[in-house]
């Protein structure tokens, strides 16, 4: 790790996609439908444009103040011990999200390909391998993210187009079976999981190299929306595949490639296609890893980044495997208290700290 | 039991690893913090290893949020 890193737009945009797309294209289909039902892929796409918000404000800040983090900028524009107190609650927030994603991870590999191995090896190899990257920093971690994300997509794209002959369109109606509520509820819960991420990412952004004739923020809102809609499609595909089905399924999208058979050619696929969908965790629990060691090297002016990379690893890895003793106490954790605690310890604090700039010129 | 040993004591050894390899870059300050971090690891550690359930960061933040988030909760599912 340099102490001095920059990265181009566009590979600031790739990890920006890696980010957003990483974990939620395992994870949030089976949530989503579980509680909106057909109406699931409007959730997903109303919790995006709520999205849009969230990162309208980190760009607004981003141009502000486009050599500092948001750590950086709160230290800057409000009193010490507040300061101190928004980034401790960043950093507590963002460590249990990145706890409960290497949860997930777990639990997809031993409900999914490997049921009889225990969960605390997945967690323990994957932050492992995500502590090395996060060592060898930010520029090594966007060109090796470059290459995954395209496999990462081409992988999704296979899924969709192999299945073509099973899908049933009809299976999508009626939409909105239970009325908008259930839809309101996954919005709701999209909103803490993935979007409230666009906010930790503002711990990313200085890092990019400024080049003025690159439109910047147009194409992050622009991969923001390519987040949405193929979060959206997975989730059609899903319930055009399964019907009413699809509810039971805890992946629906590996059980998608679990089914794909072309012939006597192609079949039995779902661990080259449940490699893509690691990668993707790894990608996020890698940058997420980054952005807990930013916070906290930057909110106590630590002068070693990298020292701190392992310990912090060593410390997500533990209370991945100490905060939840089953899955319904992560499905709580992830469905109940993740959306109030993104927004009272992430997103309110960056509306205060938005404010005082407005105020303070 | 034994496994979960064995993948701490890894765990460790992978920490005094990257220990030595920036040894002489830490200051005061950052051995200070580096040391909090091992303490709040070794009594994760410690839950780990013996599988009971006790206070964790998620009871923590339970505290002031559980109620409300219970509350939003129960709105959309009622």
């Amino acid at each position: 790790m340099k102490q001095i890193e920059t990265i181009n737009t566009l590979q600031m945009i790739l990890l920006f996609q890696a980010f957003i797309t990483g974990s939620t294209i395992i994870n949030i289909q089976g949530p989503f439908i579980g509680i909106a039902e057909n109406g699931a892929w409007i959730s997903i796409l109303l919790a995006n444009g709520l999205g849009a918000v969230v990162m309208m404000i980190v760009l607004f800040m981003y141009e502000r103040y486009p050599t500092l983090s948001y750590v950086q900028y709160t230290k800057v524009l409000m009193w010490k011990p507040i300061a101190y107190l928004f980034g401790i609650s960043l950093a507590l927030i963002v460590i249990l999200f990145t706890a409960n994603i290497t949860y997930g991870m777990g639990q997809f590999l031993t409900t999914s390909m490997l049921k009889e191995s225990p969960l605390y090896i997945f967690h323990f190899l994957i932050i492992m391998v995500a502590s090395l990257t996060v060592r060898q920093g930010i520029e090594v971690m966007a060109r090796m993210f470059h290459g995954m994300l395209y496999f990462l997509f081409f992988i999704i794209l296979s899924i969709l187009v192999l299945n073509i002959t099973h899908y049933h369109p009809e299976y999508l109606q009626p939409v909105l079976l239970s009325g908008w509520k259930p839809v309101l509820h996954a919005t709701y819960v999209g909103i803490g999981f993935p979007y409230m991420d666009i906010m930790y990412f503002a711990m990313i952004l200085p890092y990019l190299k400024r080049e003025k004739d690159k439109p910047f923020k147009r194409w992050m809102y622009a991969g923001l929306l390519l987040n949405g809609i193929i979060l959206a499609v997975t989730i059609i595909a899903s319930i055009m595949v399964f019907g009413p089905m699809v509810t039971y399924e805890k992946f629906p999208i590996f059980q998608l490639a679990r089914i794909i058979e072309i012939g006597e050619i192609i079949q039995r696929v779902e661990s080259v296609f449940g490699i893509a969908l690691i990668i993707g965790t790894y990608m996020k629990i890698t940058m997420m890893l980054f952005i807990i060691n930013e916070i906290i090297t930057q909110l106590f002016d630590l002068s070693n980044k990298r020292a701190f990379v392992f310990p912090l690893g060593l410390l997500v890895y533990l209370f991945s495997t100490t905060s939840f003793n089953n899955e319904i106490e992560l499905g709580e954790s992830g469905l109940i208290m993740e959306t109030i605690l993104a927004v009272s310890l992430g997103f309110i604090p960056l509306l205060i700290v938005a404010g005082r700039s407005l105020v303070k010129r | 039991m034994i496994e979960r040993i064995i993948v701490t004591v890894v765990m460790y050894l992978l920490l005094v690893y990257t220990w030595f390899l920036d040894k002489e870059k830490k200051n005061r300050k950052d051995f200070m913090f580096y040391m909090g971090l091992v303490c709040i690891s070794g009594y994760l550690s410690f839950v780990f290893i013996s599988g009971k359930a006790m206070f964790n960061l998620d009871d923590l933040l339970d505290i002031p949020f559980e109620r409300p988030a219970r509350m939003i909760f129960n709105y959309f599912t009622s």
